[in-house]
């Protein structure tokens, strides 16, 4: 022990305090994020008095997704710090841990600030990398010498390259190495520091606000500080209390003060925290690993019963009761006598931030008593079946048709496009700039093997095309897809209309690639302003002629299905005839599957069951597509009103239960092969039954989503 | 120069949708369908990766019209790419701000973001004092009394205001600094 990050932090102090010994200093580890503002702990790193708030956010995997509240995009220096004393892969393997989430979480750099085009704006935030441990770097590069140094130094910046669109100090070409017992390296950090910061506020957007922006800091730093406000409060009462003092206050002023760090606004739900240590606690009771509880709460805390990423009603307060009786939390919400209140005001705190949502009555029925649903418990790496192949691809006869017809395809030019698709030619097409009109829409790819596994899924939605009326349009189409190159210019055929939807979704949906995974040809791989793993992702895959299957699972799935239906919509205002569908899957499923392992045997009878507002639509019968391409406009504009308003977590209870079929118990353990008396042995079973499966028929994989095998491999292992 | 306009047709709704044709710089628009318009549309020009094209429009695209077109945000493409535009028209949308950036366009002559829901103006817009000839903001619902009660087409009180506003901007010298890294690895 001994070493943390936050010893470095402790370092800097001392430095600045005149206390540093050149010993380091012993510290526990960081619990969920801590935060240091005030002036007796701030690292001063000004003489242009600039004010640091640092925030140091804990390693632990457990806090990742508390984290990305906590970030900004403006007026934020990001230091990784990174292990040196550890082997070369590891050190690469933290830098890009971190690089990833920052990227997903972040807007990009200036995509031209680099080549010195475009001078008008330049970063609002910049990420910088700091080795540390420099008195220990691995024996086997040489010890202490130079060229260790160098080594390392040179294994970073190679890691950084990779990550073109993080705005990296200096270009990234200055990694410090730094150690707690030497005095200047620690030196050069605050210096480089300071001089990061003072880049930034140097651009007059960053430093110069309006005077209401100060005025409104003010008072909320003021009410911070005062017990009897509390925590937690809307937009509106933000303005009404402010209103008061005659202060004006609006969306920009909170945005810019949650930006530097004084208060934690949601957002989405026009609500923000005055206290940001005190929601990091908070949400911290609920996720932090075993050896932290005891420290936040001061006492031993029952574990929680998290199978099922419910935490009851009675453990919640229980945990919050810990956190209230260790004392150290100010704000009214702690003082108040009814314990129910208390709670209800911090759950609903935590609601506001998307970090869990109360059960319904209906889940209330499955579960057996009140609590809350919280994403960020579910299992890790959980395995997720797609349904076998004989209930849902086609059947072996329509196969071999769809493979006929895609023979016949291939002499329109069909094969081309699947080719241009491929991998290798993704691969060569890394700069932008490359003039080349037919792979316009294809430099946006990178060849990078990326480890991913679909832990569990939320909700699932389908487009579905209606390949009769493209037909109709035949050759007249061309000027419409220049868009695409010409390569897509040639291909009039209307039965794989999918296809092309499938290709130019992914173009569309592009901005939700992390640049490192490829454009599959099947089975793309989308992530929401979240690593992989951690946060939304979908799995899109062409499931067939005519059906694409849109797996979406994560914290918040509303964003990135958000941006899925937009992509759609904006397709079928692009291509004249195109109406997509989308249905969702049996809410009960789903739960389930949320959960566990398992959307077996159940699919398509709920499906009918659920449809689209009642509608009853088997989506593997062509009867049916052609039924739905009769089927009234209205009915698809109701439907994409209905998801366009269902825009945050909180709203995805509905999805599950409130929208289909009541719940009820039974069901769910007759289909869904799920009983929650057998508890823990029963999941294991179910592991179990996958891994055989796996082992017994991989091609199976293959068949269902047409993926590469490696894709499939990486999401089987 | 160079003109596109993007807005519904007479008695359509129509989705404002930019196509970036992949050989010229010609702009062409493309809009059918009654669906809601959403700023996703515009955004494909902003996602798309041929920055060699979005440069080549840029130099060339001088007036942007995008009135009636419910966008709740300015594209990012506009302050990024297209700074050379003279006119640019966001009148009739939903947005709640204006980036600072557009302080940056320095080519700008005419801007119209009147039938709004703007609560502030960006204070940099005071940089194109000199530059900026027209300047409409009626219908907004400005939290600041003197915007509310200045000409809304009376350019130069308008940036006349916001130059006062700017003298007496405030600077806060705040930086937030996070610390990441791995917790769980440390001297054994």
């Amino acid at each position: 022990m001994g070493y943390r990050k936050t010893s470095c932090i402790r370092a800097l102090q001392a430095l600045e305090n005149g206390k540093y010994t050149g010993k380091s200093i012993d510290t526990p580890s960081t619990i969920a994020v801590e935060i240091c503002d005030d002036s007796s702990t701030a690292i001063r790193f000004d003489e242009e008095h600039i004010t640091f708030s640092v925030w140091d956010f804990a390693g632990q995997l457990e806090y990742l997704t508390t984290h990305q509240y906590f970030l900004s995009s403006r007026n934020a220096i990001y230091v990784i710090m990174v292990d040196s004393s550890a082997p070369l892969e590891s050190q690469e393997a933290q830098l890009e841990h971190w690089a990833d989430f920052l990227q997903s979480k972040l807007p990009a750099a200036s995509a031209l600030s680099s080549d010195g085009k475009r001078g008008s704006t330049h970063n609002k935030y910049l990420v910088t990398v700091v080795g540390t441990k420099k008195d220990r770097l691995p024996s086997s590069l040489g010890s202490g010498s130079n060229s260790a140094v160098q080594a390392v130094r040179s294994r970073l910046q190679q890691v950084l390259r990779r990550y073109p669109r993080l705005p990296v100090s200096g270009g990234g070409h200055h990694v410090h190495l730094i150690s707690v017992l030497d005095a200047k390296s620690l030196h050069e950090l605050r210096a480089m520091v300071r001089r990061a910061a003072r880049g930034l506020l140097s651009h007059p957007d960053l430093a110069k606000v309006p005077r209401y922006y100060a005025d409104v800091k003010e008072q909320l730093s003021h009410w911070a500080r005062d017990t009897d406000t509390p925590s937690f409060l809307t937009l509106d009462d933000v303005s009404q209390r402010l209103a008061a003092d005659t202060i004006q206050c609006d969306e920009n002023a909170i945005q810019y003060l949650h930006d530097i760090g004084v208060v934690v606004y949601a957002k989405h739900k026009r609500s923000l925290c005055l206290r940001p240590q005190l929601l990091a606690k908070v949400m911290a009771i609920f996720v932090c690993p075993e050896e932290h509880l005891e420290r936040l709460t001061q006492r031993p805390a029952p574990a929680l019963a998290a199978r099922h990423a419910i935490v009851s009603k009675h453990a919640a307060k229980r945990r919050i009761e810990l956190l209230v009786s260790s004392g150290e939390l100010s704000g009214p919400e702690f003082r108040w006598e009814d314990g129910d209140r208390t709670l209800r005001a911090i759950m609903h705190m935590l609601e506001c931030f998307d970090m869990c949502y109360q059960l319904t009555a209906n889940e209330v029925r499955v579960y057996e008593e009140p609590g809350y649903l919280f994403p960020a418990l579910r299992p890790w790496g959980e395995l997720f079946l797609l349904p076998p192949p004989t209930t849902i691809s086609a059947s072996p006869a329509e196969q071999q048709q769809q493979h006929q017809q895609e023979q016949e395809a291939s002499d329109t030019g069909e094969e081309q496009l699947d080719k241009t698709m491929g991998d290798d030619e993704l691969a060569e097409n890394h700069d932008h700039d490359d003039d080349d009109e037919d792979d316009m829409e294809l430099t946006s790819a990178r060849d990078d093997d990326v480890p991913y596994a679909l832990e569990d899924k939320h909700t699932t939605f389908e487009a579905q095309t209606s390949p009769t009326r493209l037909t109709t349009e035949g050759g007249s189409e061309a000027p419409r897809m220049r868009y695409m190159g010409k390569r897509v210019q040639h291909r009039t055929s209307g039965a794989k209309l999918s296809n092309e939807l499938f290709f130019r979704l992914q173009v569309r949906l592009r901005p939700f690639h992390d640049y490192r995974y490829k454009l599959y040809a099947n089975g793309m791989i989308l992530t929401d302003h979240g690593a992989p793993g951690y946060d939304n992702a979908a799995l899109v895959v062409l499931e067939r002629s005519g059906f694409i299957c849109i797996v979406v699972r994560g914290i918040s799935p509303a964003t990135l299905m958000q941006h899925i239906t937009d992509a759609l919509l904006s397709l079928e205002a692009e291509i004249e005839g195109l109406a997509t569908r989308i249905s969702w899957l049996c809410p009960t499923c789903i739960q389930v599957a949320g959960n566990y392992t398992t959307f077996l045997g159940c699919r398509h009878e709920h499906t009918s069951k659920i449809g689209v507002r009642g509608r009853n639509e088997d989506l593997g019968d062509d009867a049916d597509e052609q039924r739905l391409v009769a089927a009234d406009g209205g009915a698809l504009e109701a439907v994409l009103a209905n998801i366009t308003a269902r825009s945050s977590l909180s709203n995805v209870k509905r999805w599950f239960l409130e929208d289909g079929v009541p719940l009820d118990p039974r069901l769910l353990h007759r289909n869904v092969l799920w009983d929650p008396k057998a508890g823990d042995a029963f999941y294991e079973d179910a592991r179990l039954n996958a891994r055989q499966w796996q082992t017994k028929d991989p091609n199976g994989w293959l068949k269902v989503t047409g993926m590469d095998e490696d894709v499939v491999l990486e999401f089987l292992r | 120069m160079q003109t596109l306009s993007v807005s519904p047709a007479a008695g359509g709704n129509v989705v404002p949708l930019l196509v970036l044709p992949a050989t010229d710089s010609r702009l062409s628009t493309g809009s059918t369908s009654s669906q809601p318009a959403s700023t996703r549309n515009l955004a494909i020009l902003g996602s798309n990766p041929n920055h060699a094209a979005l440069l080549r429009l840029g130099q060339t695209l001088t007036s942007l019209s995008l009135t009636h077109n419910q966008l709740v945000e300015m594209p990012d493409v506009i302050v990024q790419y297209l700074t050379a535009l003279e006119v640019l028209d966001l009148s009739h949308n939903r947005l709640s701000q204006l980036p600072n950036e557009i302080g940056h366009m320095t080519h700008l002559r005419s801007l119209d973001v009147s039938h709004n829901s703007l609560s502030a103006l960006p204070l940099p817009l005071s940089f194109l004092k000199d530059s900026l000839v027209c300047l409409n903001i009626a219908a907004n619902p400005f939290h600041d009394a003197t915007l509310r009660d200045a000409h809304p087409e009376d350019t130069q009180a308008i940036l006349n205001v916001l130059v006062t506003m700017w003298q007496e901007a405030r600077t806060v010298n705040q930086i937030k600094v996070v610390i990441l890294g791995h917790g769980n690895v440390g001297y054994v």
